[in-house]
């Protein structure tokens, strides 16, 4: 419990602004972050549109480095569950699940093993051996979720997804990711759902303007939160 | 890789297309057949085609890998490699046609066409550092895009696909064989059409084709992590 997943020390993040090439004005996404991530922890993100908290999670994901400071990844394998899944487009449902799970670093023992339960907990049938161009926005996210589920990670990252599709779907998802926490894994998670991070996570980190303003107890730091919105 | 109606056998029909087009415009409308000029054209057009169509797919390759760029890490240089190996596969189906079509206009299989295997190798590292060269800047400046393709049409014109270069002055000449697809276009119709392979022309595009690779390949790596900021939806 007392390991470290992932570290970040003083890390600044910046996006060049206009003219991209040349420009050296630059945009602060995320400033002076210090964070430890345990192994086995579930982290709550909560911010304002814009407060850095994607740009967070492609940082945690290793997928962009930092301008300043450190990162440490101590965790293997990160899987990053978000709305926009990077599927493509012409491949079949199947295929996007082999790819995206072997992109993950899995292998091909490893992903025919879990194939069909993958493929049944997506619920998109026998659309699977269709190309994802044909799939309505509720099958994408079915698909993205059950992928990003299926992958044996060490560190999951959730991006807003908590709150797609119908009823019945979230509902699974909720079960299939609460589960997954109680299993011990460690998990970063983005959402505006305050009873959802409170009962599900161990620790809040509130950015605002890509700084970490408060870290601690979720509830206090809902309080806190909900406050300065006024809406407490 | 299957889109659109015919799938794969479009991957067939639209090059035999292509050159079917040439043919019909010099051979039988311009009447340029004499010194059977369609084969020649042929031996210029399908490894052009090869060249132009893996830069100008690796060109755009980073952009349109977007999404799944965004979902997981993957080393950049992936999305500029698979652009040139669909190119290469879809190369290789025409290249089969060429080669009915030689050996049925009489250029028998000769022991020098194993140096085709020396070329290919070369072009194949040529087409991948201009691929990756321009493929990893154009997420930064998108015009480079435009740029590459109007240098392709340019280049098109100027491989001596239309015409020998060898026969045209020797400073123009000179200046022409800076770009290694001439030197290499050459070699194909030298060994193809005259059974003969100039070894020693093939120093240059190789040379280049290395510098380029490593080239692409440092770019590659150095903006690695920056691509997912600079690539917007």
């Amino acid at each position: 419990m007392s390991e470290s997943a992932i570290k970040l020390q003083n890390v600044d993040v910046a996006y060049a602004k206009g003219m991209r090439f040349f420009s050296k004005q630059k945009i602060w996404a995320l400033k002076d972050i210090t964070l430890d991530i345990k192994h086995g922890e579930t982290l709550g993100i909560l911010g304002k549109n814009g407060s850095g908290k994607s740009t967070m999670l492609k940082l945690l994901a290793n997928m962009i480095t930092p301008d300043r400071g450190d990162v440490q990844y101590y965790a293997g394998r990160i899987s990053l569950l978000s709305l926009q899944v990077g599927f493509v487009e012409y491949l079949s449902g199947r295929d996007n699940a082999k790819l995206s799970a072997m992109f993950l670093g899995m292998n091909t023992d490893e992903i025919e093993s879990r194939l069909d339960n993958l493929i049944a907990f997506s619920g998109v049938g026998d659309a699977i051996d269709e190309p994802v161009s044909t799939y309505s926005a509720g099958m994408r996210a079915r698909l993205g979720f059950s992928i990003a589920l299926h992958v044996e990670a060490d560190v999951i990252l959730v991006d807003e997804v908590i709150a797609v599709g119908d009823a019945e779907f979230k509902k699974v998802t909720r079960s299939a990711l609460k589960q997954k926490i109680e299993d011990g894994n460690t998990a970063v998670i983005v959402t505006h759902d305050f009873s959802l991070l409170e009962s599900w996570c161990d620790r809040l980190v509130w950015l605002e303007k890509g700084r970490s303003i408060m870290s601690g107890e979720p509830a206090e730091v809902i309080n806190n939160y909900k406050r300065t919105l006024g809406i407490a | 890789m299957t889109r659109g109606y015919l799938g794969v056998i479009w991957w067939f029909v639209e090059p035999v297309l292509y050159m079917a087009t040439f043919y019909f415009a010099f051979a039988v409308m311009f009447k340029r057949g004499e010194g059977d000029y369609v084969s020649f054209l042929l031996c210029g057009l399908v490894f052009w085609k090869w060249f132009a169509g893996g830069v100008s797919l690796g060109c755009t390759s980073l952009i349109s890998n977007r999404g799944i760029m965004r979902q997981v890490y993957i080393p950049k240089y992936i999305f500029p490699l698979v652009s040139v190996i669909t190119a290469t596969v879809k190369f290789f189906m025409v290249f089969v046609v060429l080669l009915i079509y030689l050996v049925s206009a009489g250029y028998g299989p000769s022991a020098s066409w194993f140096w085709l295997i020396t070329v290919f190798a070369i072009q194949f590292a040529l087409t991948l550092g201009v691929a990756g060269v321009l493929g990893s800047l154009v997420p930064f400046l998108p015009e480079l895009r435009g740029l590459a393709e109007n240098g392709l049409m340019l280049l098109f014109f100027l491989s001596g696909i239309f015409f020998d270069i060898s026969s045209i002055s020797r400073v123009n000449a000179d200046l022409l064989y800076l770009n290694p697809m001439a030197g290499l276009i050459d070699q194909y119709r030298n060994i193809l059409l005259n059974g003969r392979a100039d070894i020693s022309m093939l120093v240059y595009p190789a040379c280049a084709s290395v510098i380029l690779l490593i080239f692409a390949y440092l770019l590659l790596r150095h903006f690695d992590r920056q691509y997912p900021k600079v690539i917007m939806s």
